[in-house]
């Protein structure tokens, strides 16, 4: 088994936490991984994104042409990976900032309200922790419970404050990824940067 | 846990620290600017290990320079440009013969170039960077856990050579996180044998050519020779011990890829369909092993983050045409490499499936 993942986004999304989480999860649950991320010099703003690679064996290439999953955050990182993601792979778009499907016929999009989701949950900064709980739901690479124990140990560690509002995010996520939400999020994110 | 998720500069850190590293002196330089900060985390935390974020690049290198005479294992970091700066002292170390350690993560350039964007553009840089004629040994990593052995052996190489070791990296291995289990990994630490300045000997250290009393020698070409065979002739005697190479793959395949670093790691799709060499040491060139294992196959491709600088050196030691592919701008995919493999006739483009995805 090998399963590859890339986040994206624009910088301060948290999309290289989450893969890191996503990471320190595969090292819990006792598989091999290798997290590589991928940015521009700008550090907010400009698009960010990260690969995840999971399997059983040691990882030969961390250079991937397709991935198993897309996290795709905004428009921008639904354009550039969309078509990059396999036959058969999962697209999660977030549907607060990405009005259209991307359409394609032979992969499973899936639209989360992750922007709308993270404020009502009280910072913005956590939408890639529900993207990454509506992945896991979709399709359980680690364990949920490896998730919550790589929260733990990643974030205790900087900010323990942050840690429940962390694991709560992660719990939204994993709800709405097992009750799919279509469409645009009622609430758009007047910030976001496209 | 003893497995854990490591950064390739984090690890070239740990491998410094388990060589008994304990002077840094560094200037920021994307991507390498970890190696320095983690060094200065580190330095907070323990008093004996010694942290300098110098002026620039040119300041950092004389600095380790001198904290190696002054008998401390020391080492810098930087990037291409920054590793450009550094090479008049690169030379003069070279000159005195001062072990120390100087880390090249490369990205591409040149000058300022593309900070985030991988390439190996310094192959050359690190043999021929400085003036006048010497003998580099570098070595070059291709994983995480590879950072943390050849950082030690890069240690350990320049105690036994007398001279400044280049360990090369890139952007890409630099910052790829992967699971190692350090404890598990076996290297031996060569101690320090040079004598430090205050301990109780009289020894003069000057870029000009002397004689062993300290009398200028600048008219001399015997005693010049005679220094300069004599550095070689131990340089390379020394590098025989650090003959670190991989040979596999495909061995019965008619084409052999060579690749290093990076590009070793992005062309492992391709591994039924071709065999591969791969140069750790870089410099010394490894001419003995590279000629055997090129004798065995019919086309040689070298698969490089630069336009042809190790291809150059290949084709000088096989005194053979090698094919190339560049992997330039920071292209680094597999789609490239088998884009440039299929245009030299040696890959149908649809014979290698993409990478990643639901193996």
């Amino acid at each position: 088994m090998e399963r590859s993942v890339v986040f994206a986004g624009f910088g301060g999304q948290g999309l290289l936490f989450a893969g890191q989480v996503l990471a320190h999860a595969a090292v819990i649950d006792e598989l091999e991984v290798l997290w590589i991320p991928s940015y521009g010099p700008e550090m907010r703003g400009g698009t960010a994104s990260c690969t995840v690679i999971v399997g059983d064996e040691p990882i030969g290439s961390p250079v991937v042409d397709r991935v198993d999953v897309a996290v795709a955050m905004n428009p921008p990182s639904v354009a550039k990976f969309g078509r990059q993601v396999a036959p058969g792979g999962l697209l999660i778009a977030n549907s607060s900032l990405v009005e259209e499907a991307y359409g394609r016929d032979d992969v499973e999009e899936l639209q989360v309200p992750c922007t709308a989701l993270a404020r009502e949950a009280g910072d913005d900064r956590l939408v890639s922790l529900i993207a990454l709980g509506a992945l896991i739901a979709r399709r359980p690479i680690v364990r949920p419970a490896a998730v919550r124990a790589a929260i733990r140990k990643v974030v205790a560690a900087r900010q323990p404050d942050a840690l429940r509002a962390d694991l709560a995010a992660f719990a939204v996520g994993l709800r709405a990824g097992r009750e799919p939400v279509r469409g645009r999020a009622a609430a758009p994110a007047p910030d976001a940067a496209r | 846990m003893a497995r854990r998720l490591l950064q390739g500069n984090e690890a070239v850190l740990l491998g410094a620290l388990r060589a008994g590293a304990t002077y840094y002196a560094g200037y920021p330089i994307s991507p390498s600017t970890e190696i320095l900060m983690r060094a200065s985390v580190h330095a907070a935390d323990h008093p004996e290990f010694r942290f300098l974020q110098a002026e620039d690049e040119i300041a950092s290198a004389n600095a380790i320079i001198g904290a190696s005479l002054a008998g401390a294992k020391s080492f810098t970091a930087t990037s291409g440009p920054g590793f450009s700066l550094m090479q008049e002292a690169i030379g003069y170390a070279h000159k005195v013969g001062v072990p120390c350690v100087f880390v090249d993560v490369q990205r591409v350039g040149p000058a300022t170039g593309m900070p985030t964007m991988p390439g190996q553009g310094d192959i050359l840089q690190s043999r021929y960077g400085s003036s006048g004629d010497y003998t580099s040994l570098v070595f070059y990593p291709s994983s995480v856990v590879e950072c943390y052995r050849y950082a030690v052996e890069a240690f350990n190489a320049a105690e036994e050579s007398l001279s400044p070791v280049v360990l090369l990296t890139d952007a890409f291995i630099a910052h790829l996180n992967e699971v190692v289990d350090l404890d598990a990994i076996e290297v031996e630490v060569k101690e320090r044998t040079l004598p430090a300045l205050a301990s109780g000997q009289t020894r003069l250290f000057t870029g000009v050519l002397v004689y062993a009393d300290g009398e200028p020698a600048t008219a001399d070409a015997d005693e010049y020779l005679r220094q300069y065979e004599e550095a070689k002739a131990r340089r390379l005697t020394i590098a025989e011990r650090y003959a670190f190479h991989e040979y596999g793959w495909n061995t019965e395949a008619e084409t052999l890829l060579i690749a290093y670093g990076i590009t070793r790691r992005i062309c492992q799709p391709l591994a039924s369909h071709f065999a591969l060499w791969r140069p750790v040491r870089i410099w010394p060139v490894l001419e003995r092993e590279l000629r055997e294992v090129a004798a065995r196959h019919r086309n040689i491709v070298v698969v490089e983050g630069n336009d042809g600088q190790y291809a150059g050196v290949v084709e000088r030691v096989l005194r053979r045409d090698v094919a190339r592919v560049p992997l330039l701008g920071g292209r680094m995919s597999l789609e490239a490499v088998r884009e440039g493999l299929a245009r030299l006739g040696l890959l149908a483009p649809e014979a290698v499936g993409p990478a990643g995805a639901a193996r």
